[in-house]
């Protein structure tokens, strides 16, 4: 492996450089990091619909029903129902968005060293580490028991709503500082693959601290406005999709309460924000590796050992 | 960007302009995130002059009557549609907030661009802005008529998408325009890394005088060098020991010698004393002065040395910079 021969050039980088070169290599790799994107996305947008579509039925407050043209009362429901559905969804794609950007990131990790991965080799390499990514995320970071109080919420009435909901902000806003703390967690999984073993090397929780300690406060700081342009791009994403939607669907002009909206056009606008910050995301963890391990000058001293290694071989002098 | 051996063509948002000459400029593209900021500063700047604007009219209305009101349209008119293309044009391709964060606007061939070019991209900027939105088509109401009174909100999609999709992050007004915009600010160019130490410059002796460091070979001792300060102990080994052991067996030295040590020692011979034997073969009276560098080495603690020749005719002996070879070292 030459290990110059990069498809992204191994250098450090300010964080508009990374932002920037992300969408570059998004143009460059369309369709492979989508595909791995979505292979997750999809199950992961029909579990979340499963979950919350009920949300939608809820009859909060039914003088809330707002009337409209026949076709739109059918599809609309009830405004605080609408956003509290909105709400739900919000929380519950943040909290999945590392899961569900698992084959991507292994996409982006082989594609920059000019290798040719299959979806099916990734879920393979995915696999190995399965059990490290249900215990980080599924538990440590709560994408299990979020999902479970929303399953619970199916079932409970209007008393029980109010201390469910409670609880999964009260995860939710522990869960931002935890991820803005220890952002790259997906990224030591998967691609530096620690121990569970302390005596067979460094295990993950030893990795991670020493990854994200090494640049102080640099790396919540990179986190949180990594988090903060997410949220803008889908809110302006959903904005343009909508934007088609009323112009194509509707008859009154607005989109207020669209079931149709809720379910499906908001989420995908949240999800398709995902795979870029998925992509930026993993562009700031090679940015802090190539600042805290020497990354820029470890790839050109290996070159440099390669190729002397070769002429060794061939028996050419110096 | 240059094509390298495998056909590779690395991201690094940087684009090459060849001159009728045969010279290669390359630039640092400035893509959305970074233009985004310098737009949101000129915005404020604009914000900032309407509301004096508006202040002023309100304080003269009693004096001057309509007229101010006529006078505060005309100048709200002009300073959003040409405010941008006016500092273009006087200012050679930078606006206040281009200025601050160090990008300028360039022709695609990387000259200069005219008033013409200016005055279209900056006319153009309002279909980078589509789709547009306003709170009310979510139902987010401001008064009685949803529609009408609701401000609209640009999403600045078309202008992302159409960025994305071109090598020079080009939004439309550029493209139409035959523009792109280019980050300005030179980067900081470092001095030779003092690594005298008795132990690095014992191994340094021990190193034969048949060994030469290749361009390649010379710009990963400076890597390696320049950021050795900030790596632990045990890091500077492993990464020291890839090339250490075939060199060691390339040199015929011995395999026990410090890695980290015999890397500085190799950096040594190759930017410091093999340069000032040929410094001194060239001229008698040229030597290797040790001073502080205009810029600190990143702050790696280590004072940075120069190569200096009292005689102009003397070339200075080039070290490579901190970037690899096509990123960018021409900007």
């Amino acid at each position: 492996m030459k290990f110059d021969k990069t498809h992204i050039q191994i250098r450090s980088r300010t964080e508009s450089e990374l932002l920037d070169i992300s969408l570059h290599i998004i143009r460059r790799f369309p369709i492979p990091i989508l595909l791995a994107f979505l292979v997750v996305a999809i199950p992961l947008l029909l579990i979340n619909d499963l979950l919350l579509s009920h949300v939608l039925t809820l009859q909060f407050n039914p003088l809330e029903y707002r009337s409209g043209s026949i076709v739109e009362r059918e599809f609309t429901t009830s405004d605080l129902s609408f956003k509290t559905y909105l709400y739900l969804q919000i929380v519950l794609i943040t909290t999945q968005a590392p899961i569900a950007s698992i084959l991507s990131t292994l996409m982006l990790s082989k594609l920059i060293f000019n290798e040719k991965p299959t979806i099916k080799g990734l879920i393979k390499d995915a696999r190995s580490c399965f059990w490290n990514i249900v215990t980080a995320f599924g538990f440590r970071r709560c994408i299990i028991i979020q999902m479970g109080l929303l399953a619970l919420l199916i079932g409970t009435g209007y008393a029980g709503r109010g201390t469910i909901l409670t609880f999964y902000t009260l995860i939710f806003i522990a869960l931002l500082f935890v991820r803005g703390n220890r952002p790259y967690t997906l990224e030591i999984i998967l691609l530096e693959r620690p121990g569970r073993d302390s005596s067979k090397g460094m295990t993950l929780h030893q990795r991670s601290k020493m990854l994200h300690t090494a640049t102080g406060g640099n790396v919540m700081g990179r986190s949180m406005f990594g988090m903060l342009v997410g949220a803008i791009f889908s809110l302006c994403l959903y904005g343009a999709i909508a934007f088609f939607s009323i112009s194509l669907f509707t008859e009154s002009g607005t989109i207020e309460s669209s079931v149709f909206t809720a379910r499906w056009l908001f989420p995908i606008s949240c999800w398709l924000a995902v795979c870029y910050t998925s992509v930026v995301r993993f562009m700031n963890y090679i940015d802090t590796r190539i600042l805290t391990e020497g990354w820029e000058a470890e790839l050109k001293i290996r070159t440099e050992a390669y190729k002397l290694e070769q002429r060794q071989q061939l028996g050419t002098s110096w | 960007m240059t094509n390298r051996d495998n056909s590779i063509d690395p991201i690094d948002g940087t684009i090459s302009i060849v001159t009728p000459e045969n010279i290669t400029f390359r630039y640092s593209v400035a893509g959305p995130f970074q233009r985004a900021t310098a737009f949101v500063i000129d915005f404020l700047i604009r914000i900032g002059i309407i509301i004096i604007l508006l202040v002023l009219t309100v304080t003269l209305q009693s004096a001057i009557g309509d007229v101010g009101i006529g006078f505060f349209l005309l100048s709200n008119f002009i300073l959003n549609w040409f405010y941008g293309a006016v500092f273009e044009t006087y200012m050679n391709g930078q606006t206040p907030g281009k200025r601050l964060m160090g990008i300028r606007a360039v022709t695609v061939d990387g000259k200069p661009i005219n008033a013409m070019q200016a005055v279209m991209r900056n006319l153009i900027r309002t279909a980078d802005t589509y789709p547009l939105v306003t709170p009310a088509m979510f139902g987010i109401e401001f008064g009685d008529s949803a529609v009408y009174v609701s401000p609209i909100i640009p999403t600045f999609v078309m202008g992302l998408i159409v960025m994305s999709m071109n090598k020079r992050y080009q939004r439309i007004g550029d493209l139409v325009a035959g523009t792109m915009v280019i980050v300005d600010q030179r980067k900081a160019t470092f001095g030779l890394i003092d690594v005298r130490s008795p132990q690095v410059l014992q191994i340094a002796a021990m190193v034969p005088a048949t060994f030469r460091a290749d361009q390649e070979m010379s710009q990963a001792l400076a890597h390696f060098v320049d950021q050795r300060p900030r790596l632990s102990e045990a890091r500077r080994r492993e990464i020291a020991t890839h090339l250490t052991e075939p060199l060691s067996r390339e040199l015929g030295l011995s395999p026990n010698l410090d890695p980290d040590i015999l890397l500085q020692a190799l950096y040594y011979r190759a930017f410091v004393s093999d340069a000032q034997q040929e410094l001194a073969q060239l001229s008698p009276t040229a030597t290797i002065q040790y001073q502080a560098a205009p810029q600190q080495a990143s702050g790696f603690g280590q004072p940075p040395v120069q190569l200096q020749s009292p005689s102009s005719q003397v070339s200075q002996p080039s070290r490579p910079s901190g970037r690899p070879p096509s990123g960018g070292l021409l900007r």
